[in-house]
């Protein structure tokens, strides 16, 4: 047998070797994302029920009938809103400086 | 070979001669050969070159990394409908329906017996005939849910299917039923905003927003049904619209009905009053008429009209209701609500003149609506002098709740027509087309302001808001003549940031309050629609941040700083 019939046999086998593996895996990943996709759609699903009940469960006259069975809360009133603009500034005295807290070492 | 051992000469002779005319052939193969194998050579080396180029000169064609769009929503059926916050209000899952292939059933009495213990709704002698029908589909029970769906596997039927299913729901009930509408089995739309936009709801994954805010629906909804049983009246509506974009932020007709079991509802129900409904809508039209004057140049707020006497038309006399008998000028008109003024400034102006002032307010046609129940106004045979009249004052002309409410948005709200829209108009205002000027429009609110603090909507005014008014008590129809005792009760409410920001309209209409003792007697909308409209907006302006200011500002009209009402 020749040499060059010897290599082109090998670099055959490698070739086809690594055209196996190669086939494989993107079978693998395939498979990972069929299986992920089927996840996504199953968790958008879950999402959708959930929505649904989580606005179901936060249906103003739902919510005003515990309110008034367990809270006793009254409907906001317009002149319990302040503007940031009404509220007291803080003031700081200038005679006063700013105490710091003066750490001792434990003995 | 036999031939070389025998006689090696003549063999070699002969060789050569039988050699000869093999030597052409053998040519001729070398060079099919060489052919056959350049040509495979060439077409190994394309290849082989394709592949260089495919896999290492890769030019951007294929991405070295599969690339996989995350951003937009996995399609999940028909898209959802969400209020202005994201708060979903039609949304759809996914259920599972039951369906049996007869052929393996075995048992149909056993199998019905275990299937009434998850389904007791189930009727046991039809579901025992269909079982037994020997056909190889047949449906159980459609739109089960998750528990339904596990608990009929652990029983372990064979034969028993589950198939995937869709559902339209409504996870807010009868909230927002009429806006919203509904769908059938097969989820087509077959009302409302459902149908209306059916084909985008049923193209897009994204959520449809729609311009509602469900706690101003609840505030709306709640404080009407109060009114209603309050008042003892047999159904209501009303709207809350932002005026700078016409965007609809609440709407609720009462009765109601839960769109996830339309077939349990009512014709009456179903009705959309603020949208379908065409009514004679009184008092609250002299907004109009008294704006068509001022605007039209016909009067001025000083102008003075004769109220002493009933207003003979034809066979029908114009009166006030308690009546101030005396002259009156247009801001006494509005504010009094007197009817014998607002027929004397409408024929001052001409029924050419309120027609056409009608129509650029969009009341001579069916308004532009995102859902489908829209009712066309309807109109007098003959815009006459009587039927100006009558208009003036809010009979002949009949609108729905909906135009009333963008006519008043446009009239008050300075004056530009926009049109409402139930869906949300992120954050950019529409143009709209100039019905009145910005001054008329000042003059409206400033003369709607004296009907909430000194007129007929006293009880609709919160301390500390300003709030604009006008309430309207229409006689309802029967047949060609009028109800005595049987009114609307109309209340339009404007709340404002000062008199130059109007910035939110609240409707309330009452069909049929009766006359209570607490009413004194009273059917008008000021004793019921009025209060009602009151509470609305003491309610819904902590909600939408309006703060309210101590000190009353001043009227900015030089004219009202010397009138006293």
């Amino acid at each position: 047998m020749r040499k060059s019939t010897l290599i082109f046999i090998l670099i055959a086998l490698v070739l086809g070797i690594i055209n196996y593996t190669v086939k494989q895996r993107v079978i693998a990943i395939e498979n990972t994302l069929i299986i992920a996709q089927g996840n996504i759609r199953k968790t958008e699903e879950t999402l959708q029920l959930l929505g649904a009940e989580w606005s179901y469960l936060n249906e103003p006259s739902r919510l005003q009938l515990l309110v008034e069975n367990h809270l006793g809360a009254a409907p906001l009133k317009g002149t319990q809103l302040v503007s940031y603009e009404q509220l007291p500034s803080r003031t700081f005295e200038e005679t006063a400086p700013i105490h710091l807290a003066t750490f001792t070492e434990p003995r | 070979m036999e031939l070389r051992t025998f006689s090696p000469a003549a063999s070699s002779f002969n060789r050569q001669k039988a050699i000869a005319p093999l030597q052409g052939a053998l040519d001729c193969a070398r060079t099919r050969l060489l052919i056959a194998s350049v040509f495979f050579c060439f077409a190994t080396l394309i290849i082989a070159g394709r592949l260089f180029m495919v896999t290492v000169l890769s030019d951007g064609v294929e991405p070295a990394l599969a690339d996989q769009d995350l951003s937009k929503p996995v399609y999940m059926g028909r898209a959802n409908i969400v209020d202005r916050n994201g708060e979903i209000l039609a949304t759809t899952i996914i259920t599972s329906s039951l369906h049996a292939n007869c052929k393996v059933i075995q048992n149909p009495q056993a199998v019905a017996d275990r299937l009434l213990t998850v389904l007791p709704n189930l009727k046991r002698a039809d579901l025992i005939r269909r079982l037994s029908s020997n056909r190889r589909f047949i449906w159980i029970a459609r739109h089960l849910t998750p528990g339904q769906r596990h608990n009929i596997l652990k029983l372990g039927i064979p034969g028993l299917n589950f198939m995937r299913d869709e559902r339209r729901i409504y996870p807010q009930g009868r909230l927002a039923a009429h806006i919203l509408g509904y769908t059938d089995v097969d989820n087509y739309g077959i009302s409302g905003i459902e149908k209306g936009l059916d084909a985008e709801l049923r193209a897009k994954a994204e959520p449809v927003q729609l311009s509602l805010d469900i706690r101003l629906q609840h505030v709306l909804k709640d404080e009407i049904s109060k009114g209603i049983q309050e008042f003892g009246a047999r159904g209501g509506c009303g709207v809350i619209l932002n005026v700078s974009t016409g965007e609809i932020l609440a709407m609720t007709s009462l009765p109601d009905f839960d769109p996830n079991h339309p077939s349990q509802a009512t014709e009456e129900e179903l009705f959309n009053k603020v949208t379908l409904g065409i009514y004679e809508m009184g008092s609250t039209m002299k907004i109009m008429n008294t704006a068509m004057a001022i605007e039209t140049g016909s009067v001025n707020l000083a102008t003075k009209f004769d109220a002493t006497h009933p207003l003979q038309v034809g066979r029908f006399k114009v009166t006030d209701f308690r009546g101030k008998n005396a002259w009156l000028n247009v801001a006494e008109i509005f504010v009094y609500s007197s009817n014998i003024g607002a027929a004397k400034m409408a024929l001052l102006s001409g029924s050419d003149k309120q027609k056409e002032f009608m129509r650029k307010l969009g009341y001579l046609e069916a308004p532009r609506f995102e859902i489908p129940e829209v009712g066309a106004p309807m109109l007098p045979k003959k815009w006459n002098d009587p039927a100006t009249i009558t208009i003036s004052y809010g009979y002949g002309l009949s609108i729905s709740p909906l135009q009333l409410v963008s006519g008043v948005a446009t009239v008050v709200g300075g004056g530009l027509r926009k049109f409402p829209t139930a869906l949300k108009s992120h954050g950019k205002e529409s143009q709209g087309t100039r019905v009145v000027s910005e001054a008329t429009s000042r003059i409206m609110r400033e003369l709607m302001r004296f009907v909430v603090t000194n007129g007929t909507s006293r009880k609709a005014n919160i301390p500390g808001y300003m709030i604009f008014g006008k309430t309207g008590t229409a006689n309802l129809r029967s047949g060609r003549g009028y109800q005595k005792d049987k009114v609307m009760a109309n209340f339009i409410g404007v709340l404002g940031k000062g008199y130059e920001t109007p910035q939110y309209i609240v409707y309330v209409m009452l069909d049929d309050p009766k006359r209570l003792q607490k009413t004194y007697g009273f059917n008008n909308a000021g004793w019921n629609a009025a209060p009602v409209g009151g509470r609305i907006i003491a309610r819904m302006a902590p909600i939408l941040g309006v703060l309210p200011s101590e000190k009353e500002e001043e009227m900015p009209d030089a004219f009202f700083r010397n009138v006293k009402f």
